[in-house]
């Protein structure tokens, strides 16, 4: 290149760049809420948030799993699932009953013990043709999840009860459990989800009512000595956020906080029978079975007392959200 | 010198010497300018081109944002404002008003002139750590373009949460009357 071409280049260069650079004074557009500095930032504001796999991963994820789904607008990802049937325990963590015919407070005993409209949904659960739905789902081997949900145990725990107001954190509800199954109070088993409740006004979780009205995830404890998983959900009182935990609709059987509350206890029981650790059914968007439906409910009735339901378990009414049933074309049903 | 020896062999002189001294200043000069003026982009009030040419959706033509929460456990919800300053909360519409429109506006203008509209959403494939987290979402249509953004409510961007923030205070102050 020539001296005087590559001046040429040079000064094209400063050109383009000047050019680039003009900031001509412009007025002000009227506003009547003060600008956010934070709009212009981009810094991640959560150490915590997950890396997600690009597109071509998340396919070559669902093509090498095992299982199928098919058609059906869910996967399986070769994890486990409580197959043989689901157990459940309740853990009410409370100074007095949250429920309505709860346990005493210090109690705990077997299933049957609980007298309350949540005690009743959890007895009874099992064998409907709502949970039904739950067998169109299988194991790695192809063998179908058993249509059975079992009511172990319950624990009515008054001890370091959290205080309205206080956040609670999963490694505190973990260290819970274990105090619990190392006093005997609660007997460890692996395939048990451990449902935990709180009183109206506790944060459980850290999220409550603003990020999640209820979650199921798992833990580590320690039994006999060797470290083990346990499954459990936090089950906040719904109640407390009519407007985001509830329906907003008339308690079917008038009681208003147990009557909430079932709705999300069923997507969180659904959702470990299907995918208790996050590796088995989920669909393209990381949605579980009853991520899928949530919220929605179906052909809902007027009950006697003036309430809305959907389906009726062992005699009483009940609004609950339908789940996904993972057959034929897939799709969003009450029963199956 | 090497240094010296290159100089001699490329320049013939002072008079050169200066000449590529002016143009080394010029170029840094110019790329000294370059953030500056990324700097004026994002300063919200002040008039570029994309402002002029980047208003918000004619409200017949849809709503100028949407933003509210999916998926998780918590109970969905849908808001949607218009040009007009109309505000839609899931069930309930209220009427525009003129400092609501004001409002959206100056927030469009931001919004597409801030960190938001460069932010791209990670696909999520998976449960996440907490499957039932609610996602947020954020959806802007301007003249010149649109962008959705969602986010799991605990991986937000700083862009896109101070967005959501100034929507609710809008979406408020529609609502007080």
């Amino acid at each position: 290149m020539s001296r005087r071409s590559t001046g040429f280049a040079l000064l094209a260069v400063v050109a383009g760049a000047a050019a680039c650079s003009d900031n001509s004074a412009t007025p002000t557009e009227p506003s009547t809420l003060a600008p956010s500095a934070a709009l212009q930032e981009t810094k991640w504001s959560n150490p915590n948030a997950h890396i997600m796999p690009i597109k071509s991963q998340a396919q070559d994820a669902h093509n090498t799993a095992g299982g199928g789904g098919g058609g059906t607008g869910i996967f399986y990802h070769g994890g486990p699932v409580l197959q043989s049937g689901t157990k459940v325990a309740a853990v009410y963590w409370a100074a007095s009953p949250i429920f309505t015919g709860g346990p005493a407070a210090g109690t705990n005993g077997a299933g049957s013990g609980d007298g309350s409209l949540v005690g009743f949904f959890l007895s009874h659960l099992g064998g409907t043709p709502y949970f039904n739905i739950n067998s169109t789902y299988t194991d790695g081997s192809g063998a179908k999840i058993v249509n059975s949900v079992t009511y172990t145990q319950y624990y009515a725990n008054n001890t370091s009860v959290p205080a309205s107001g206080a956040s609670v954190s999963d490694a505190q509800m973990v260290a819970m459990l274990q105090a619990a199954f190392d006093a005997g109070k609660l007997t460890y088993d692996a395939g048990t989800l451990y449902n935990i409740f709180t009183a109206a006004k506790v944060n459980l979780g850290g999220g409550f009512g603003s990020s999640y009205c209820a979650y199921h995830t798992h833990g580590t404890v320690t039994i006999n000595g060797v470290a083990r998983t346990v499954l459990y959900s936090a089950m906040p009182y719904n109640n407390t956020y009519p407007g985001t935990c509830t329906n907003g609709t008339a308690a079917p059987n008038g009681d208003p906080g147990a009557d909430a509350e079932v709705n999300t206890l069923a997507h969180e029981i659904e959702e470990t029978t299907t995918d208790m650790m996050g590796t088995a059914w989920f669909d393209r968007r990381g949605y579980e079975n009853a991520d899928k439906c949530a919220w929605t409910w179906g052909t809902t009735y007027t009950t006697a007392n003036g309430g809305v339901a959907n389906m009726n378990i062992g005699g009483k009414d009940f609004l609950v959200q339908r789940n996904w049933v993972n057959a034929g074309s897939g799709g969003c049903a009450v029963k199956y | 010198m090497t240094s010296e020896r290159t100089i001699q062999e490329r320049g013939s002189g002072p008079r050169h010497e200066l000449l590529a001294q002016l143009s080394l200043a010029m170029i840094i000069a110019a790329i000294a300018a370059s953030p500056a003026r990324a700097q004026s982009d994002a300063r919200p009030g002040t008039r570029s081109s994309a402002s002029i040419s980047c208003a918000p959706l004619a409200s017949s033509r849809g709503p100028t944002f949407v933003w509210g929460n999916e998926a998780g456990t918590l109970r969905p919800r849908r808001l949607r404002l218009w040009a007009d300053g109309s505000l839609d909360d899931t069930h309930a519409r209220t009427r525009g008003r003129a400092e609501i429109a004001d409002s959206v506006r100056a927030l469009a203008t931001e919004a597409r002139r801030s960190a938001f509209w460069t932010t791209v959403s990670p696909p999520i494939t998976h449960p996440t750590h907490n499957p039932d987290l609610a996602r947020e979402y954020v959806a802007v249509a301007l003249t010149c373009g649109h962008r959705r953004s969602l986010y799991p409510v605990d991986a937000e961007p700083l862009a896109f949460s101070a967005l959501l923030r100034r929507l609710n205070a809008i979406a408020r102050l529609a609502e007080a009357r």
